[in-house]
């Protein structure tokens, strides 16, 4: 039953199609009176009844129903409602499942993958170290060194010792530190945790970490002090290279072949390189989602399938997810591996120039820039186009499926068949009713706006003197004029005119399907 | 670690000091700049350091100018090529058997 009959004498009444008893039963449903402007126009501002359950636009095509819809969506937006006006169209679910990708936000990060910023950037500024000329060597060594205190001097001597190592060895000290101190200024400020492991097992683990802190601190100490001893060592081997030069005017002595600083060149290049290349081949699971049932054919996916640019993918179907403009990823990441195999060779930096000279390749700055996307839609894994009725069918079902308060929506029958409104659209709406929500359906479909027996039918009508709209029900079978200049109209018969081509039309079908 | 031979080759009016790693001859010419091959030398040798570490030890009786410059470059070398093993192997870039 759709009305809440409490007795058999109600009932009867209904059946009478008594005005009072259904007036009491409508009205035991929560409605609201709201006034709208579908039309912008001071003439035709409306009071429509909005029931918490069915309530049915229809009339010719023409006569206002969407900006109605749209007029009721801006009034429930404005109460803070987030409704928008669902329009069926086939055309709609490329767009609403994005397959140009054009909301599309991937950071490669979040797939465990290094974007490898900062690694593009040092590779791009990159430049030659230069090494000692021999003939320095030759120099100093052919000039005879004649004054007494320069010749008494040994510290110019020494060769200098490797300061990098113990360079290396202090920033490791010094990550562990800074990682350890991180730690302990979380735990320390979240007040959350303390509630939650209490204060005494918090306690144990501050001290176990300051020990821990106490002990890598001590060492940082005296990596630093390596570290430095060896660095002023150095200068101060360069600087008596330096100032003996100077007073003596004899060449300063070379105090290395250079290789040492040439080859941590090319090895931090070979690291950015390798570790850029790295995160190239890593792959990323596409990212799958349901878009609806088909029936027997199975469920239908959207699939979006990304891909890192290695240089070797010309596939057109793939499009670059961070730019519309053409930017060179193929071109920069094919670069990128060429490099890698000049490393240790002297045509390294015409590599790295050719790359910077690549139009447009500084557009390339990260990984997510070499990212590419193909989003389309699957069955049984295979890709699929869905048919117009098949998206139809999808869309609209989805959005019933949303849980929402008020339902807003324009011609659902648009592209389906009989059958799918019947056994899956008319059945959901008319749950959606009983809990409550507002389902306000503008249509054309005789198995929508009569079967769900709405609550509240609106029809509009336009004649030569202008738009009129109505509203009523089937139970009480009229349709009641808002303005005074119209009589009351007959609900079935309107509905039949409307939604079946009229009674002879009705009766023509009835009388064929009877035959057969 | 292996120590490799360097030599001093001298002609009329030129000398170049010899590396040997191996099969590899490195060539360092000593009485011109030619920085390029230097550089070719200083690639080999940090490839060649990435398969393990070495040192090199002249052999050289004259002492004469190019036995001065060949014995402070080769102990220079020696200090650079020690620290770049070091490097290698805490940025994991030297080969694994």
């Amino acid at each position: 039953m759709r009305l809440p009959v409490e007795s058999f004498e109600q009932f009867c009444l209904l059946l009478d199609k008594d005005d009072t008893t259904i007036k009491t039963i409508l009205d035991k449903k929560t409605k609201e009176t709201i006034q709208i402007n579908p039309f912008n126009s001071a003439a035709e501002i409306m009071d429509v009844d909005i029931f918490n359950d069915i309530n049915i636009l229809f009339g010719s095509k023409g006569t206002g129903k969407t900006d109605i819809l749209k007029a009721l969506s801006k009034y429930y937006n404005g109460k803070g409602f987030k409704t928008e006006v669902y329009e069926s169209n086939s055309n709609r679910i490329d767009e609403v499942f994005d397959l140009k990708g054009t909301q599309l936000t991937i950071n490669v990060e979040q797939y465990g993958i290094d974007d490898c910023s900062t690694e593009l950037a040092s590779l791009r500024n990159a430049t030659e170290k230069e090494i000692t000329s021999l003939s320095k060597y030759r120099d100093y060594y052919s000039v005879d060194a004649t004054n007494k205190i320069s010749k008494n001097i040994k510290i110019d001597k020494f060769t200098t010792l490797d300061e990098n190592s113990p360079k290396r060895s202090f920033e490791d000290v010094k990550n562990n530190l800074e990682k350890f101190q991180e730690f302990k200024d979380y735990y320390t400020a979240d007040t959350k945790l303390k509630e939650i492991i209490g204060s005494d097992l918090l306690g144990e683990l501050d001290n176990v970490i300051e020990w821990i802190l106490e002990k890598i601190n001590s060492e940082s100490g005296k990596r630093f002090t390596d570290y430095k001893s060896i660095s002023f060592f150095n200068k101060l081997v360069k600087l008596f290279v330096s100032e003996i030069s100077k007073k003596t005017g004899q060449p300063e002595k070379p105090t290395k072949t250079g290789f040492a600083e040439y080859a941590s060149n090319r090895i931090s290049i070979e690291k950015d390189v390798n570790k850029i290349l790295e995160n190239i081949s890593k792959t990323i699971e596409p990212i799958i989602e349901e878009v609806g049932n088909l029936g027997d054919k199975g469920k239908l996916y959207c699939k979006t399938t990304l891909l890192i640019q290695n240089g070797k993918i010309s596939d057109a179907k793939y499009k670059h997810t961070n730019s519309t403009t053409k930017i060179p990823q193929k071109s920069v990441a094919d670069k990128i591996e060429l490099i890698s195999k000049h490393i240790y060779a002297n045509t390294l930096f015409e590599k790295i120039d050719e790359l910077k000279k690549i139009e447009s390749s500084e557009s390339v700055s990260s990984i997510n820039d070499l990212l590419l996307f193909h989003k389309h839609f699957t069955l049984d894994d295979e890709f699929y186009t869905p048919s117009n009725g098949e998206s139809s069918m999808v869309l609209l079902h989805n959005e019933l499926m949303k849980d929402k308060e008020i339902y807003l929506i324009d011609e659902p029958e648009k592209s389906l068949g009989n059958d799918y409104i019947s056994d899956v659209i008319v059945p959901l709406i008319k749950e959606k009713a009983k809990s409550g929500k507002r389902v306000i359906i503008a249509t054309h479909d005789a198995n929508i706006a009569v079967r769900t027996l709405p609550y509240n039918s609106i029809y509009r009508e336009h004649d030569i003197n202008g738009y009129y709209t109505y509203s009523g029900n089937p139970f009480s079978n009229s349709l009641v004029c808002s303005s005074d200049k119209k009589e009351n109209l007959d609900w079935k018969s309107i509905s039949m005119k409307t939604l079946e081509g009229g009674k002879s039309a009705f009766g023509e079908r009835g009388k064929i399907y009877g035959n057969t | 670690m292996e120590t490799h031979n360097a030599t001093i080759e001298r002609k009329d009016n030129s000398a170049t000091l010899k590396l040997a790693l191996g099969e590899i001859l490195l060539d360092i010419v000593l009485t011109e700049d030619k920085p390029n091959d230097v550089k070719t030398v200083f690639n080999k040798l940090l490839e060649q350091l990435k398969s393990g570490e070495f040192d090199f030890n002249l052999s050289d009786e004259k002492e004469d100018l190019y036995f001065h410059i060949c014995t402070e470059y080769i102990t220079q070398l020696n200090a650079e090529l020690k620290s770049t093993y070091k490097e290698l192997q805490d940025n994991g870039l030297l080969k694994t058997e």
